[in-house]
């Protein structure tokens, strides 16, 4: 059993290795090639054709340069243009897909994990054999499959202060496909400094937004502008406020949509011709956060938005905010934005290891473990004997719920990571609730490496 | 299941303003009547409603989305009756509306979720009639009737 996981997990290695060694291959041949092309086609008239694209490029891209609003003139906006795509995620993997399709000339891809199995339900350039793989690099890898023209710029790196203005300098359009505050503040502030335009997205569970920002990317000051994110932002949210994909949920569809429509917006502004922030194009159709709800009614809302914010840090002129001050690092988004940092609210005679509280299950001595889950993740899978009762109801100040308060046995506490059960020990407590004893440290992640292994992990 | 919560507010003509028995400890001076709702899509729930001289009005409707209608029993759509006059004679506001969902409807005991420091807290956008309400006088506003208040939470998932 274990020679045969060795050489399963060598096997595995080895497909990571081959797929690199693959991905590398392609790109150098995707270069040689470019350089074939760029040999034989300066200037944009090709030498050997009178026609501005080659044969495979108008086969390839014949159903949308027919389209009137792309045409020719769009398409070969499309080859000159360098999109960035930060994020190669659940949004940047649909919008990257699609603005490959299309025939972006230059698509940069900024992403500094790797791909994990967890991400396969909507992170759809990846695959199951890339697991361990670098996002990026994955990433590059279906692309380059799906459309061998562009050039695909690799960033395997999360986004820094310090060296964002060095990666997003060189393109003309940024797609935020970032996943938490912190980024979202710093992409918007660099594009600003640097004047991109960019396209924003962000979902979680069955709903999407979407904001086209900084378009028309004019100076800071000029109040013709496109607002920036801390436009219509000013503060960051509370930590304890914002919820990740990991945590909340996401649909593979929606997050899919909006990471679509991105590339929707990317390519309406390309070919629409305002990226040089020349003004009109962006004050049109005014500024608008288009917001998505697979249970919504409607399913999709355009919302009215305001224009740059007086004052703006960013996009004011006057804020304060300048390349330097970015690149020196004064400035700490992860700060601005606040550290989630653990629940520790509990004394550690109010915390049992699960091995421990297994101890005491063992012995059959009475007790209540009240599973603090909400109901969807408590259905999924449960310890033997447990009861829910949802962190939001605790929170709505229903307490235990009919029957269970009045009870004499002994009450633990446990949620998914332990920091749930922490505040509702606490709360229990506060409330004069006496037989609360406390909680399983670690919740149950930690029950499955202490005493379950069989636990599903989801 | 769990929707935007939305609040359409039908304000009462400013003719409604006089007032009757006191019940409500929020609004001593309206009583909540037991009405039935005959009109408004489905799924919306109905908090409130109060009667005045044996005449009522509708509020349109409130929503809350981006996991904001977890604070308001995951319910997204809430449609509301509102008076025409705060308890000071003073015309009802988006202000007022913002107050009045913190006391009364959300049963969430974590009310800086919604409300901070007296400002509806960062990172929920407020749109009146499907516009920021930075464009409408923000908590200055005063609802008219069949407004729609929406109440979104930013996401930052992707």
């Amino acid at each position: 059993m274990e020679a045969a996981t060795t050489s399963a997990s060598a096997l595995r290695a080895q497909i990571v290795a081959t797929e690199q060694e693959l991905s590398k291959l392609k790109e150098q041949l995707a270069k040689i090639e470019e350089k074939e092309t760029s040999v034989n086609e300066i200037p944009v008239e090709p030498v050997t054709s009178k026609w501005p694209l080659s044969q495979e490029e108008y086969t390839r891209y014949g159903r949308q340069m027919i389209v009137p609003s792309i045409g020719i003139q769009g398409q070969l906006r499309l080859k000159n243009a360098k999109v960035l795509i930060i994020g190669a995620g659940g949004l940047g993997c649909p919008a990257a897909a699609y603005l490959a399709g299309a025939g972006v000339g230059t698509l940069g891809i900024v992403d500094g994990d790797t791909v994990e199995l967890s991400n396969l339900h909507r992170q759809i350039l990846h695959t199951t054999a890339r697991v361990g793989m670098k996002k990026v690099d994955s990433a590059i890898s279906y692309l380059s499959s799906l459309n061998p023209n562009p050039t695909y710029t690799p960033h395997p790196t999360h986004l820094t202060p310090s060296n964002a203005p060095s990666i997003l300098a060189p393109y003309d359009v940024v797609l935020d496909c970032t996943d938490n505050p912190a980024s979202r503040y710093l992409i918007s502030d660099t594009c600003v400094l640097l004047r991109k335009p960019l396209v924003s997205a962000s979902a979680l569970r069955t709903e999407g937004q979407l904001i086209v920002l900084n378009h028309p990317a004019l100076p800071a000051g000029n109040e013709l502008g496109g607002p920036c994110y801390r436009c219509v932002f000013p503060k960051p949210p509370p930590v304890e406020s914002v919820v990740s994909c990991g945590d909340g949920g996401v649909l593979g569809p929606v997050v899919g949509v909006m990471g679509v429509l991105q590339a929707a917006e990317a390519v309406r502004l390309i070919c629409g011709g305002g990226l040089g922030g020349s003004g009109v194009e962006g004050r049109k159709e005014g500024n608008r956060l288009l917001i998505f709800g697979q249970n919504g009614e409607p399913q999709f809302r355009s919302l009215k938005m305001r224009g740059r914010r007086k004052g703006c840090f960013a996009c004011s002129g006057e804020g304060g905010l300048g390349l330097e001050s970015l690149s020196s690092g004064s400035l700490d988004y992860v700060l601005f934005c606040g550290l989630s940092a653990p629940v520790n609210i509990l004394h550690d005679d109010e915390r049992i290891l699960p091995r421990d509280y297994d101890e005491v299950k063992k012995k059959g001595g009475e007790h209540l473990l009240v599973d603090v889950r909400e109901k969807v993740q408590f259905d999924i899978c449960s310890i033997e004997g447990s009861i829910n009762v949802p962190f939001s109801r605790i929170q709505r100040g229903e307490g235990l719920g009919d029957g269970l308060g009045e009870d004499e046995r002994p009450v633990y506490v446990v949620c998914r990571l332990g920091n749930d059960s922490q505040v509702v020990v606490r709360k229990l407590k506060d409330a004069g609730l006496e037989r609360v004893v406390g909680d399983i440290r670690g919740g149950l992640r930690a029950w499955r490496k202490e005493v379950d292994a069989s636990w599903p992990e989801y | 299941m769990a929707r935007d919560v939305f609040c359409d507010i039908n304000a009462a003509p400013e003719a409604m303003q006089s007032l009757s028995g006191a019940t409500s400890s929020f609004f001593p001076q309206y009583s909540p009547t037991n009405l039935n709702n005959s009109s408004g899509p489905d799924n919306i729930t109905q908090i409130a409603r109060y009667g005045i001289r044996g005449e009522h009005f509708d509020s349109g409707g409130v929503h809350a989305s981006g996991g904001l209608e977890m604070l308001f029993s995951d319910e997204r759509k809430h449609k509301l009756s509102v008076p025409p006059r705060d308890n000071q004679g003073k015309a009802v506001t988006v202000g007022w509306l913002v107050d009045y969902l913190c006391e009364e409807v959300m049963k969430d005991s974590r009310k800086e979720m919604f409300v901070l420091d007296g400002h509806v807290r960062p990172g929920i956008l407020v749109l009146i009639n499907d516009a920021d309400w930075e464009l409408e006088g923000e908590s200055s506003y005063a609802l008219q009737p069949n407004d729609n208040i929406l109440f979104v939470s930013t996401l930052h998932g992707g």
